[in-house]
C-alpha cells in the first residue's frame, strides 16, 4: 500500500513544487503591496489564493482515483496483485498528504502575509500557550480527527461514485457525467436521511470546547453537541463505501 | 501434464454482443500458444480476463487453479496492447515500479533485457517511439519469473529488425516452468515461436492443437492455414 502511495505522490512532485511556488511569490507579492492597496485587498486576494490553492487539491484529489478508472493507467494499477482495499486506502492516503502539504504551505504564507501587514503585534507562542490554556485538548484531538475522517469519508464518497459509474456506464464521457450524477443523487439521499435521523433521534453528546484551567466564559456555547444517530449512520456508511469501492476495485472493474 | 489455464465455455457479453461465445482453452505447463483469429474475434478480451481486468459474464476460468485475483495477478505477467505506463516515469522509475510491486521481478534480467533492447534508463517513458515502447513493455514483463505471460500483439506496430529482437528475447527468457499466450496478426514472423494454436472466430474456438502436428497433418504452414481457416 505504501509503495502506491510513494508512486502516487512521486507522480506529482512537480505539480507540488508548481502550486506551492506559486502560493509564495503570490504572497510575497501581496506582502509589498500592502501600503498600494491597502489591507483589506490584500487580505482579500490571499483568501482568494487559499481558495484557489483548496480547488486544485481537490481536483488533484479526484484525478488521484478517476486517472486510473478512465486512462491506459488502470492497466498497470490493476494488474496488480494488490487488492481492491490495500489500493483505495492509498489513494485516500496520497490524497490527504496532498491536501495537509499544500494546506501546510498556504497556512504558513498566510501568516507570513498576516504578520507583516498587520498592525497588531502576534507573538505566536503566547497565542499557542493561551490556545492549551483555554481549549479542551481532548477536544482538540477529538476534531483532528474528525477532520481527517471527514475529509476521508468525503473522497470515498466521490471514489465510490466514480467506480460507481465505471461499474455502470463503460463510456469515458458518459461514465465521468453518470459520476456526477449518482454523487449528487446518494447527496441528497444521505442529506434526506441524516435530517430524519436528527428529528427522529435527537440525543446527543455536549463536547466541552474549553479546559478546566480556562478562566474564559462562553455562555451557553462551550459546548458543542455531537448527534448520537448520525455519527453512527455517517460511520456505518463510511464503512460500507469503503468496502464497496473496494469490492468494486478488486471485482467489477472492466478495461 | 499440468494445465495452467483452462476455460470452460467462457462467455463475455456487452449488451447484445458476445465478445466471447462458450470459449474452451487449456492452456498446458511449459507451452507458447499462439491465439489466432481475426480482427473482433475475442483474443484481447479473453486476454483481458486471463490478466483479471476485464469480468466474464459467464463459464469459468481457471489459472493455476485460481479464478482470476490478486493470487493470479502474482503469476501472470501481461503485456497489453496499451501504452499504460505514467508519463512522468522514467525507464528506471518503471523497473523500480515492477521491482516494488512482483517479487518475482528478476532485477538483474531486466538490466540485461534493458541492454539488449538498447533501452537507456534514464529515458523518459513519454519520449519513447513505438517501438520503443514495445520493447521496454515487453522487457519489464519478461523480467518477471511469471508462471504464465500473456502478451497481446507484442509485434504490433514495430519494424521488421525490431521484431526479431522481440521474438529472441521472448525464446531466449523463457523458461521451462512457465507458459506464454500470445496474440497476433503477423502469424508468419511468430510461427516458430508457437508449440501450440488455438484459432478464434466470434469468441470460440474453431481449431486447436500442437502446431507441428496440425502442419504436418494439413500440410501447411500455421500462417497458410490461418487464411484457410479465416477465407
Amino acid at each position: 500500500m505504501f509503495n502506491l502511495v510513494k508512486y502516487e505522490l512521486k507522480g506529482y512532485y512537480k505539480d507540488f513544487i508548481i502550486a506551492t511556488g506559486i502560493i509564495a511569490l503570490i504572497s510575497l507579492f501581496l506582502i509589498t503591496r500592502v501600503n498600494v492597496w491597502g489591507l483589506q485587498s490584500v487580505m482579500a486576494v490571499s483568501f482568494m489564493v487559499n481558495f484557489a490553492a483548496a480547488v486544485v487539491v481537490f481536483i488533484w484529489n479526484i484525478k488521484v482515483f478517476s486517472r486510473d478508472m478512465y486512462e491506459d493507467t488502470g492497466y498497470l494499477l490493476c494488474t496488480l496483485p494488490q487488492h481492491g482495499y490495500s489500493i483505495l486506502a492509498s489513494k485516500l492516503i496520497s490524497s490527504l498528504i496532498q491536501a495537509l502539504v499544500v494546506g501546510a504551505v498556504t497556512m504558513l504564507f498566510n501568516y507570513i502575509v498576516f504578520k507583516s501587514t498587520s498592525k497588531i503585534d502576534i507573538n505566536l507562542s503566547i497565542m499557542v500557550t493561551d490556545i492549551i490554556k483555554n481549549v479542551n485538548p481532548g477536544f482538540v484531538g477529538f476534531m483532528a480527527l474528525v477532520s481527517f475522517l471527514e475529509y476521508f469519508y468525503f473522497l470515498v464518497f466521490i471514489y465510490f461514485s466514480i467506480a460507481l459509474s465505471k461499474v455502470a456506464i463503460k463510456k469515458k464521457k458518459m461514465g465521468k457525467m453518470s459520476s456526477f450524477i449518482i454523487f449528487i443523487i446518494i447527496s441528497i439521499v444521505f442529506g434526506k436521511i441524516t435530517q430524519f435521523l436528527v428529528t427522529t433521534f435527537p440525543q446527543s453528546i455536549n463536547l466541552n470546547m474549553l479546559s478546566t484551567k480556562s478562566n474564559l466564559f462562553v455562555q451557553g456555547a462551550q459546548f458543542m453537541p455531537i448527534n448520537i444517530a448520525v455519527t453512527i449512520f455517517n460511520i456505518v456508511v463510511f464503512v460500507l463505501m469503503f468496502l464497496a469501492t473496494s469490492y468494486i476495485i478488486e471485482n467489477k472493474l472492466d478495461f | 501434464m499440468d494445465i495452467i489455464l483452462k476455460a470452460s465455455n467462457l462467455e463475455k457479453s456487452y449488451f447484445n454482443k458476445k465478445a466471447l461465445n462458450g470459449l474452451n482453452l487449456e492452456v498446458k505447463k511449459g507451452r507458447i500458444v499462439g491465439i489466432l483469429g481475426p480482427n473482433g474475434s475475442g483474443k484481447t478480451t479473453f486476454l483481458k480476463i486471463a490478466a483479471g481486468i476485464l469480468t466474464k459474464t459467464n463459464g469459468e476460468i481457471l489459472i493455476d487453479g485460481h479464478k482470476p485475483g490478486v493470487y493470479t495477478k502474482s503469476i501472470v505477467a501481461y503485456l497489453p496492447d496499451k501504452e499504460y505506463l505514467f508519463k512522468w516515469m522514467k525507464i528506471k522509475d518503471a523497473v523500480n515500479f515492477f521491482k516494488d510491486f512482483y517479487k518475482d521481478f528478476d532485477e538483474e534480467k531486466c538490466k540485461k533485457l534493458l541492454e539488449f533492447m538498447n533501452l537507456d534508463i534514464n529515458s523518459k517513458v513519454k519520449t519513447l517511439s513505438k517501438g520503443m515502447a514495445e520493447k521496454l513493455y515487453l522487457t519489464l514483463v519478461l523480467s518477471r519469473k511469471a508462471k504464465l505471460y500473456v502478451l497481446d500483439e507484442p509485434l504490433a506496430g514495430v519494424d521488421p529488425t525490431t521484431r526479431e529482437k522481440i521474438l529472441d528475447a521472448i525464446l531466449d527468457n523463457y523458461s521451462e516452468d512457465s507458459s506464454i499466450i500470445i496474440t497476433t496478426h503477423l502469424v508468419n514472423d511468430i510461427e516458430r515461436l508457437f508449440d501450440d494454436v488455438a484459432f478464434i472466430s466470434e469468441g470460440k474456438v474453431v481449431l486447436s492443437g500442437n502446431a507441428e502436428e496440425l502442419r504436418n497433418e494439413k500440410g501447411l504452414s500455421i500462417d497458410q492455414l490461418y487464411r484457410e481457416v479465416f477465407k
